[in-house]
């Protein structure tokens, strides 16, 4: 196999998005549609005592859990059943669903909107609004006795030993905040009814989870659902499971309402209420011996997962498997936590708790470095998992790992070892570099035993072959991909390629577009059905190819002790992040952004390129600029213009560098890339933040606010920058 | 909601309409709808009637005359920093401020009418002495810009009066150092900023101006501190800093927010004003063109 597969063409849907011409949902007007608003709590936790509701206009509806049918089920079936579809008595977060009204005008919606939020008399309770308030269970448990979504432990080796025996032990602990989504088309259905099934309309990354919660709910047959997946508008993961909350709702009110009803959020509305990315507490104790070496490492992970469960379980395990990053240690004690706040619930995010953990690990090891007084390059190459090396979970690293060879390009290219001793400590420049690896694919036996993904190739009448699958464009480039990828097979131009049904009733299911799986897992399920196609596109008529999941026999999962291997494969990378930090205002400007990166096999150059840069940059969002802060249950930023994300003055261009390093079951070679390229970055840019101060960053996002108080200290060399007095002056009067 | 919406052919109309039925000029709307949006398909929730102004020509002309720059209020931004007479300080500021859709539509006359201590524009009108014209149907007059805005979205405008134009002296300043701290790079609102210029005779400060905003209700500049520093030289202002930079701290209110912390906004205003007193004023410097106006550089 020679890697011409990778040369950039042309996206499939770039002209049309670019002109402004695919048509989202919102540009779409069904007959006789009717609108439709969320009705939602106004306390982050108490009960309902009553609702007063208000009296309705004619042609207005107000739908609620009384509404739910006979036969189904209030609850938003996602991995776990206890996210209601609409509160019931119990309201557990600010903006949580209690109706929907739906009506014919969106201003006398809104109006009555207001009306019946204001109606509804609640008997407050307190809430518990960030990880240590629901570790510390203020105001009594949320959820079951402990607040513990999830409660996991791993480990290898012999931890307990090794650390008791440990000659030194360094501890560190690290936060990381929440992230919001910002995909640019906000979340939109569209329900209604053909051929007397429910259908749904609606801007999603994963068709068939929508299917199976809004038949949970109604309960009914799957195949009694039609879900279509409409030009998504970016996804994030915030469209992998909440239009599940949106489409269950409506599909309650398509019940009793025969007439499609339209569901947008507004985006002050999806910024402030749907899911986010979860904070994290991690705390280390690093277990050395006499001679430096680290001997153990002990983990305590703590993830905030908000009001209800949702993939909280998988996110932690996938954090929890990233805690120790790269680095081969022999004894290692991971211990995971999820735990419930009354918080919007926190949900699937561009690296889906990896990030969280490897800032974590990287942030650790520089800081392990500084403190053993050796270059942290140095050290983390010390540790390098290799082929062969065994994981955290006792699994097997089986591919080649290219390491090595991609820190040393992202040495040369980035000048680092020359900046590093030439910026010294705390003179407001620095260089920070981060190695990580991210597993393509669900985890553990995710793939196997739970999606058994399943593709389709038909061959039309007209020649053409037609992708059948689930999964779907939400800007990464599939659409372009997967036409690639069966159009090499077959020898023929991929605009040759159909690929365009996303009906849930015409489509097999193959598993959700997320967790780097898309290319890696079902891009080799349409290799495979590809090479039985081939040489049979001149075949007359029509007929179809199909293609099952196989995994792979040297894997191994044990779910219940969580060992064996998490992941079938790694992509891995090198992130090189340099920095300047403004002595007068704390501002950090990224001078620089190298990046390298072994995602086995680019399909597409330029799809690859799309996501290394905006992985980088949607990263260096989280790690400097984007805050939600919470006060009494809301975060204070719910506007695009107090929540932050970057724009392309904030950051340089990122230079990338891939190595070529084919993977035996991903197509033509490939792995997943969608998230690898967001996990490295904050560590990097933490570390070269670190640099410039000669202080440890201990969490993100990096605001000014938070370096101005790092550089307030009184042993950093950036304090000479400053100015010499100090603030002390308060002036005498309160803030208003 | 049609009728509410009033279409004036000439300023005497508009202050007409203001008079009789407390219409709210509207311009560019980039504040006042979007304060006052509803949800999407929703119109804005204004309760008082709304007079279109940005059409009027006498309203969006920008002029000079020997000794001043006459800005109507409805004049956009953009075409405020096209002026060739535009204060430099001015259009730095203007190139900082939102983005270029909005600084084509976004007037100044709007921007001091909301009184946001936030205002970028205002930070800076206030330390150029601008002065504000209002009008009524029978008369006109012109205020201090500071005597105009009195507090977050509250001014001393008349329920009969609108905003007319802005006005600035020319031909002074020497120097200039503007600094605002936003979010982030581009299409940013203020964390705070600061705004300073003003002129050497010799090698002593003839004049300065110095406004610090969000930092306080409203803009904050000091007669007072300024007084003192008129006639100082070098050495005096080395002396007098730790007391200016005091001075200062002691007039500045800042609240914690959505955008920033009272705690940093202090330690930046102060970060600021040693900037502005050790290395702006340029003492040191004479003849040398290039330190004349300034914006801190990022680092």
């Amino acid at each position: 196999m020679d890697n011409a597969i990778s040369r950039e063409v042309e996206r499939v849907d770039a002209r049309a998005k670019a002109r402004g011409e695919t048509p989202y949902l919102a540009d779409r007007i069904f007959e006789n549609r009717l609108y439709a608003r969320v009705v939602r709590a106004r306390v982050p936790r108490g009960t309902i005592v009553n609702r007063n509701t208000p009296s309705l206009p004619p042609e207005y509806h107000y739908i609620t859990a009384a509404d739910v049918p006979a036969g189904g089920k209030n609850c938003v079936r996602m991995i776990k059943d206890d996210w209601p579809v609409f509160a019931e008595t119990e309201i557990r977060y600010y903006g949580e669903p209690i109706g929907l009204l739906v009506g014919p005008d969106r201003q006398g919606l809104a109006e009555l909107l207001e009306q019946f939020e204001a109606a509804v008399e609640y008997r407050k309770r307190e809430a518990a609004v960030n990880l240590e308030e629901g570790l510390r269970l203020k105001g009594g448990p949320i959820h079951g006795e402990d607040n513990l979504f999830a409660d996991l432990h791993t480990s290898k080796g012999d931890p307990e030993r090794t650390l008791a025996e440990a000659a030194r032990i360094i501890e560190r602990e690290f936060h990381t905040g929440h992230q919001e989504h910002v995909y640019i088309e906000p979340q939109a259905l569209v329900g209604t009814r053909e051929d007397g099934k429910v259908t749904i309309y609606i801007s999603t990354q994963c068709p068939f989870y929508v299917r199976k919660a809004v038949a949970t709910t109604l309960g009914v047959a799957a195949e009694d659902v039609v879900i279509v997946q409409t030009p998504t508008g970016g996804g994030f993961g915030g469209k992998e499971h909440y239009p599940d909350v949106l489409a269950t709702a409506v599909a309650v009110a398509l019940t009793k309402i025969n007439r499609p009803i339209e569901l947008i959020l507004d985006r002050m509305e999806d910024l402030e209420f749907t899911s986010k990315r979860h904070p994290s507490r991690v705390r280390y104790r690093v277990g050395l011996d006499e001679s430096d070496n680290i001997v153990a490492l002990d983990v305590d992970m703590v993830l905030e997962a908000g009001a209800y469960e949702s993939s909280s379980r998988v996110v932690l395990q996938r954090g929890m498997f990233s805690s120790n990053s790269v680095y081969e240690f022999p004894n290692v004690r991971v211990h995971g936590r999820a735990v419930a706040t009354n918080n919007v619930p926190a949900d699937a995010f561009r690296g889906f708790g990896a990030p969280q953990g490897l800032f974590a690990a990287e942030m650790l090891m520089s800081q392990v470095a500084r403190e053993l007084g050796v270059e942290d390059v140095e050290l983390k190459q010390r540790y390098l998992l290799r082929q062969g090396s065994t994981t955290l979970t006792n699994g097997r690293i089986h591919e080649e790992v290219k390491l090595p060879e991609m820190l040393n390009h992202i040495l040369n290219e980035s000048g680092y070892r020359r900046k590093r001793s030439e910026y010294g400590a705390g003179n407001g420049r620095g260089i920070g570099i981060s190695l990580f690896k991210h597993g393509s694919a669900f985890t553990g036996n995710g793939e196997p035993e739970i999606i058994k993904a399943r593709v389709r190739i038909r061959k039309r009448a007209d020649g053409r072959p037609e992708l059948l699958v689930a999964n779907v464009e939400i800007g990464q480039g599939v659409l372009t991909t997967f036409r690639k990828i069966v159009a090499r097979v077959l020898d023929i131009p991929y605009t040759e390629v159909v690929y365009s049904n996303h009906n849930t009733a015409q489509v097999p299911d193959s598993g959700p577009t997320c967790a780097s799986r898309s290319v890696a897992i079902v891009g080799y399920l349409l290799q495979q059905a590809a090479e039985k196609l081939k040489g049979r596109l001149q075949e007359p008529g029509e007929f179809e190819v199909e293609q099952v999941y196989e995994h792979p026999a040297h894997l191994h999962w044990d779910a219940e002790t969580l060992t064996g291997d998490a992941y079938p494969a790694y992509s891995w990378g090198v992130n090189c992040v340099e920095v300047e930090v403004d002595p007068l205002t704390y501002e950090v400007t990224v001078t620089g952004v190298w990046t390298a990166y072994d995602i086995g096999r680019a399909i597409d150059e330029g799809v690859v390129r799309g996501q290394i840069v905006g992985g980088a940059i949607q990263a260096l969002g989280y790690a400097g600029l984007e805050k939600l802060q919470n006060s009494e249950g809301r975060f204070l930023q719910h506007t695009m213009a107090d929540y932050c994300i970057p724009t392309s003055l904030d950051f340089p261009s990122v230079r990338y560098t891939l190595f070529d390093n084919p993977y035996q079951y991903g197509p033509f070679g490939a792995k997943g890339a969608g998230e690898v390229v967001f996990d490295g970055i904050a560590p990097a840019f933490g570390a070269a933040v670190q640099q410039a101060l000669d202080r440890e960053v201990a969490h993100i996002p990096l605001t000014p606010e938070y370096l101005s108080e790092l550089a307030d200290g009184t042993d950093s060399a950036f304090h000479a920058q400053r100015p010499a007095r100090t603030a002390d002056a308060e002036p005498a009067t309160t803030t208003p | 909601m049609s009728r509410d919406w009033i279409h004036p052919r000439s300023l005497q109309e508009a202050l007409a309409v203001r008079a009789e039925r407390g219409a709210v000029p509207l311009s560019g709307a980039t504040d006042l709808l979007v304060r006052h949006r509803g949800v999407a398909g929703t119109l804005p929730s204004l309760n008082a009637p709304i007079v279109w102004i940005g059409h009027l020509q006498e309203l969006t002309a920008v002029t000079a005359d020997e000794d001043e720059l006459r800005i109507g209020a409805a004049a956009v931004y953009t075409d405020i920093a096209a002026h060739p007479r535009t204060p430099a300080i001015l259009r730095q500021t203007i190139a900082e401020l939102a983005a270029p859709a909005i600084r084509n539509v976004a007037t100044v006359g709007g921007n001091i009418g909301n009184a946001s201590p936030a205002a970028d524009a205002v930070c800076t009108l206030y330390a150029l002495d601008a002065e504000v014209e209002l009008a009524s149907v029978t008369a006109s007059r012109r205020v201090p810009i500071a005597e105009v805005i009195t507090g977050p979205g509250q001014t001393t405008i008349g329920d009969d009066e609108l905003i007319t134009a802005v006005y600035l002296p020319l031909g002074q300043d020497e120097f200039w150092f503007y600094r605002k701290v936003g979010t982030r790079r581009a299409n940013a609102l203020s964390k705070l900023a600061l705004a300073a210029r003003g002129r050497l005779d010799g090698r002593r400060l003839a004049d300065i101006g110095v406004a610090l905003g969000a930092v306080a209700p409203t803009v904050v500049r000091s007669g007072e501190l300024e007084h003192r520093m008129r006639g100082a030289a070098a050495d005096d202002i080395a002396v007098m800093r730790d007391e200016l930079i005091a001075g200062y701290l002691a007039l500045v209110n800042p609240i914690d927010d959505q955008r920033s912390t009272r705690r940093y906004r202090l330690r930046v205003t102060e970060n600021l004003l040693s900037e502005l007193f050790d290395r702006r004023l340029p003492f040191s410097l004479e003849g040398s063109a290039e330190h004349r106006g300034s914006r801190s550089p990022r680092r």
